[in-house]
């Protein structure tokens, strides 16, 4: 059963100039973009710079407020509550954030980091409180004393453990971890990695993965959707995108992951031009300008997303 | 340019904000203007507070036939126009300086900071009223709105505070909604809101104590400033009124008599001076002291 | 033959709590028309390194205090402030990480490249300006004659970094120093930019340094990988040796620790713990508290790099006989 429905989200920003501020036009980050993800399960979003993943992720815990859509999570309709309600239901549905230097307040205590909401929501208070704290923080692999201490005291990778047990403490159901290893050191991403592996198996959780390495994600994910432009390009089961992707760009990004392995004769894909960007973006088929298969119809009409195969669905008019 | 950024492993040492603190004063002792600056405000500190102790003559005891005497052993600063001793009024005017630094800036903080936090962080109109509110009272020159609400106000010392205050409340305003305007798009702050907390608790409990270096650094620079302007009020008969031993209305009682009795007018101004001095250097060091590039992460 | 070398480099920042020593006698050559790939993660020191070649550290607190710098015979720590400035940007130059700020946001494109050209090749405005166009072809620019006249906030992160490859390239340098060249740009960005810098690398015939923690930009690129670790170079190999047949514990664990495409879904292997604080370094080898194989040795004593045929490593594993004593040249 689907712990999370998104449908026909979107999230448009506005672009304004001038004194008066007059609207210019809109950067349209995410656009008409739909997914379901099942409970216990990972669904890995990975995409480019301005592709809207990060900004989805957003929307969808409404941290941003999206412009149009659904979102469905555990059968509550999200677009539908109040503030207050929002706020209180908010436990369930969490996030972890890239940057583990900027993403932990750095005159709290990591006790106080972790425990805060857990206190403010009544989920425990006092000592209970403090042996909660005590155990997600032994779980994650840091030591109860750390709790006691400040971020700065830490580095990057046990912050960002840190600010994983502050989101596993409110006990959520969802867990929307944006680009959670991008900024941290090589050798320290696959402990990370790990970790998030073995506390969905004690913790249940669901996790929305969003990254810009489809290594990793793929890695991490039972189902992985390839965002562009603020469209969803392909969404298919992970090993399935990655040994039969249909879309073209798709196979730009696979083939252009280099590979640790001087010998592996990649057949490389190698895209013209840059990421346009989402303010105004091409007609018709967001990626014609870059794609080696376009033809005429490309620019004019935009694909929408069908299924070619059992759970593998494809945006491409020549596909 | 740094080049490297030093990582840190696991920790064995004694808890951070006290070694933010640390390294704060530790950066703060190696400055030598921001010592000299503390060494004044201290002295000045001191008499302020032990001034009455120290000093047992009446600021507003006259003794006219020893007016206009020079600094005498009897009276080290001289005495005044009106026989009263200078270095007593020097002293009880120091106390009423002190005072006003410190309620201007209470009054400009109070109302200041809490309208820049919710004009910052709630945004919107609310965002807007205040901060044309702010845009009327900053299009005034200063001292000529404190004058105004002075006279409003009526006479007196402390209605010159007042006056001085509810005019300096704006910059903080601004201040404080710039920081967390800023601030807001943190991380950190995303990280709160995405586990439900409510907005006075985000405010007050994660954003403002982020702003608090800032608001340090500018009270203490502003403390000179504010003890000039309610001099100037002073100055102008707006303020103190006589007897009180307000070092700004000492100058301009005494102002006729530079070229003859200079100790009646320059020493309330030296005074004043070094107030001020003192209190700006200590700014000046506290905020290179507290620059986060310093810091570090 | 051999274009750089580096011998027994050390620096030290002196900071509030304490000396850093950030590269620690560190060794290493580039020889003519090859790519050496300069790997490590955060404190390793390679960023410093290629600082330090190019003698970038000056008004900073860093000290080079033991090595030498030799670039075609000369040593370059020797040399004074107007003699590098003759090596860089001429027959050194170096492109940089973040193409937002490496650029003059107030100067035009085409300025920043025509300054290099002016000074270094003596070349008239007119000349220049036309071997600038030139140059933003070769990179790969369209309509190089009006982005010539453009600002750098104009162009997009691919772009800016062009124009960098440009103006390192414009005096046709002999040896190109690329610090973590793409790891600021998409992915797919990335593979344009290498496939142009192993393009013009053939086509002007020069060396590159390039320093990246990414092993797989690696991979692509270099003939031979130097592998640095917490401000020491831990091994060195050929980049097929590398990758087949890793021999120190570090740069094994690297390369199995990051996921591929073809990664098994399941457990990573990991590198247990974090990179060592660079004020209390670990006693004797400094990757033994995370490494798999220590032995008690390890803490004692310090390896050193031992040469083993056209390769090197610095791990007391395979020092000669059990003595911990590095093997003869």
């Amino acid at each position: 059963m689907s712990l999370l429905e998104v449908r026909h989200l979107v999230k448009w920003f506005t672009v304004s100039r001038g004194t008066l501020r007059r609207t210019v036009s809109y950067l349209k980050a995410v656009d008409d973009v739909s997914l379901d993800i099942d409970e216990g399960k990972t669904f890995g979003l990975v995409g480019e710079s301005g592709c809207g993943k990060t900004t989805l992720g957003r929307s969808i815990l409404r941290l941003e407020q999206p412009t149009s859509g659904d979102v469905v999570f555990d059968g509550i309709d999200l677009m539908k509550l109040n503030a207050k309600e929002l706020r209180h239901l908010r436990p369930r549905m969490q996030a972890v954030f890239q940057d583990p230097y900027s993403s932990l307040n750095p005159r709290l205590t990591v006790g106080e980091i972790v425990g805060e909401a857990v206190e403010f929501h009544g989920i425990a208070r006092g000592r209970e409180r403090r042996e909660l704290v005590s155990d997600l923080l032994r779980r994650v692999g840091l030591e109860p004393s750390h709790a006691g201490r400040y971020p700065h005291e830490f580095s990057g990778g046990q912050r960002q453990r840190i600010g994983i047990a502050r989101a596993l403490a409110v006990k959520p159901k969802l867990v929307v971890c944006d680009e959670p290893v991008s900024a941290l050191d090589v050798s320290v991403q696959s402990q990370i990695l790990n970790l998030f592996q073995e506390l969905q198996e004690e913790f249940k959780v669901t996790y929305l993965f969003i990254a810009h390495g489809l290594n990793v994600v793929k890695h991490v994910s039972d189902q992985v959707g390839v965002m562009y432009l603020g469209k969803m390009v392909e969404m298919a089961p992970s090993e399935e995108l990655y040994r039969s992707s249909l879309h073209p760009y798709t196979k730009a990004l696979i083939s252009a992951i280099p590979a640790p392995n001087p010998r592996q004769n990649q057949e490389r894909i190698i895209l013209e031009g840059d990421v346009p960007s989402a303010v105004d973006p091409p007609s018709g088929c967001r990626f014609h300008t870059r794609c080696w298969l376009a033809r005429e119809e490309c620019r004019s009409s935009e694909p929408e997303l069908r299924e070619a195969g059992p759970g593998h669905y494809v945006a491409c008019l020549r596909v | 340019m740094r080049a490297i950024e030093p990582t840190r492993s696991a920790v064995d040492e004694a808890a951070a904000p006290e070694r933010q603190r640390f390294k704060v004063w530790r950066r703060l002792m190696r400055n030598p203007s921001g010592v000299a600056g503390m060494v004044i405000m201290g002295i000045f500190l001191l008499v302020a507070v032990a001034g009455p102790y120290l000093v047992k003559a009446d600021p507003a005891a006259q003794d006219l036939p020893l007016r206009l005497q020079g600094p005498s052993s009897a009276h080290p600063f001289g005495t005044d126009q009106l026989g009263r001793d200078i270095l007593t009024r020097v002293v009880y005017g120091t106390r009423i300086s002190v005072q006003v630094g410190a309620l201007v800036l209470f009054v400009a903080v109070t109302i200041g900071v809490p309208l820049g936090a919710i004009a910052g962080y709630t945004g919107g109109w609310v965002d807007e009223v205040i901060m044309r509110i702010t845009d009327i009272f900053l299009s005034f020159p200063s001292i000529v709105l404190a004058m105004a609400i002075s006279v409003v106000l009526g006479k007196g010392i402390y209605n010159a505070m007042l006056a001085v205050g509810l005019v300096w409340w704006p910059w903080y305003t601004r201040l404080v909604r710039g920081q967390i305007l800023s601030l807001k798009q943190s991380d950190f702050i995303r990280a709160v809101e995405s586990q439900g907390l409510s907005p006075f608790r985000i405010v007050w409990h994660h954003l403002l104590p982020n702003t608090l270096a800032t608001i340090t650094v500018q009270a203490s620079l502003d403390v000179g400033y504010a003890i000039l302007a309610t001099a100037g009020l002073s100055f102008i008969g707006l303020g103190a009124q006589p007897p009180t031993p307000e070092l700004g209305s000492m100058v301009a009682e005494g102002r006729q008599y530079l070229t003859t009795s200079w100790w009646v007018p320059m020493l309330p101004g030296l005074a004043i001076f070094f107030t001020v001095m003192g209190v700006n250097l200590f700014g000046d060091a506290l905020r290179d002291a507290m620059d986060p590039r310093e810091i570090g992460r | 033959m051999t274009l750089l070398e580096v011998q027994d480099l050390t620096t030290e920042f002196r900071t509030e709590d304490g000396i850093v020593r950030a590269v620690d006698g560190v060794s290493f050559h580039v020889v003519r028309g090859e790519t050496l790939g300069l790997v490590g993660e955060s404190g390793s020191g390679k960023s410093v390194t290629s600082l330090c070649i190019m003698r970038l550290l000056q008004g900073t607190s860093a000290r080079t205090t033991r090595g030498r710098i030799l670039f075609e015979g000369e040593d370059l720590l020797k040399k004074d402030e107007s003699g590098m400035r003759h090596i860089r940007g001429n027959q050194i130059s170096m492109i940089f990480q973040e193409p937002m700020t490496s650029l003059n946001p107030v100067l035009t494109v085409g300025f920043q490249i025509i300054e290099a050209l002016k000074i270094h090749e003596g070349l008239t405005d007119a000349e220049a300006s036309e071997k600038a166009v030139e140059l933003l072809r070769m990179v790969g620019i369209p309509s190089p004659d009006r982005r010539v006249k453009e600002f750098p906030h104009r162009l997009s992160g691919g772009m800016r970094q062009r124009v960098m490859i440009a103006m390192a390239l414009s005096c046709s340098p002999k040896l190109l120093i690329a610090d973590e060249p793409t790891t600021a740009l998409d992915v797919t960005v990335q593979a344009q930019i290498l496939d142009l810098m192993r393009r013009l690398k053939i086509e002007l015939g020069m060396s590159i340094l390039l320093i990246t923690h990414d092993l797989g930009v690696i991979a692509g690129m270099a003939h031979r990988v130097a592998v640095m670790y917490a401000g020491q170079i831990v091994e060195v190999a050929s980049a097929d040796d590398i990758f087949n047949a890793p021999l120190h514990p570090y740069t094994e664990g690297l390369l199995y620790s990051i996921p591929t495409l073809d990664t098994p879904r399941g457990k990573l292997h990991v590198i247990e713990g974090t990179v060592p604080d660079p004020i209390h370094m670990p006693p004797g080898c400094r990757f033994h508290p995370r490494c798999a194989e220590a032995s008690p040795r390890c803490r004692l004593q310090m390896p050193h790099l031992i040469h083993l045929g056209d390769r090197s490593v610095a791990c007391l594993k395979y020092a000669n006989g059990g003595t911990g004593e590095a093997s003869a040249q």
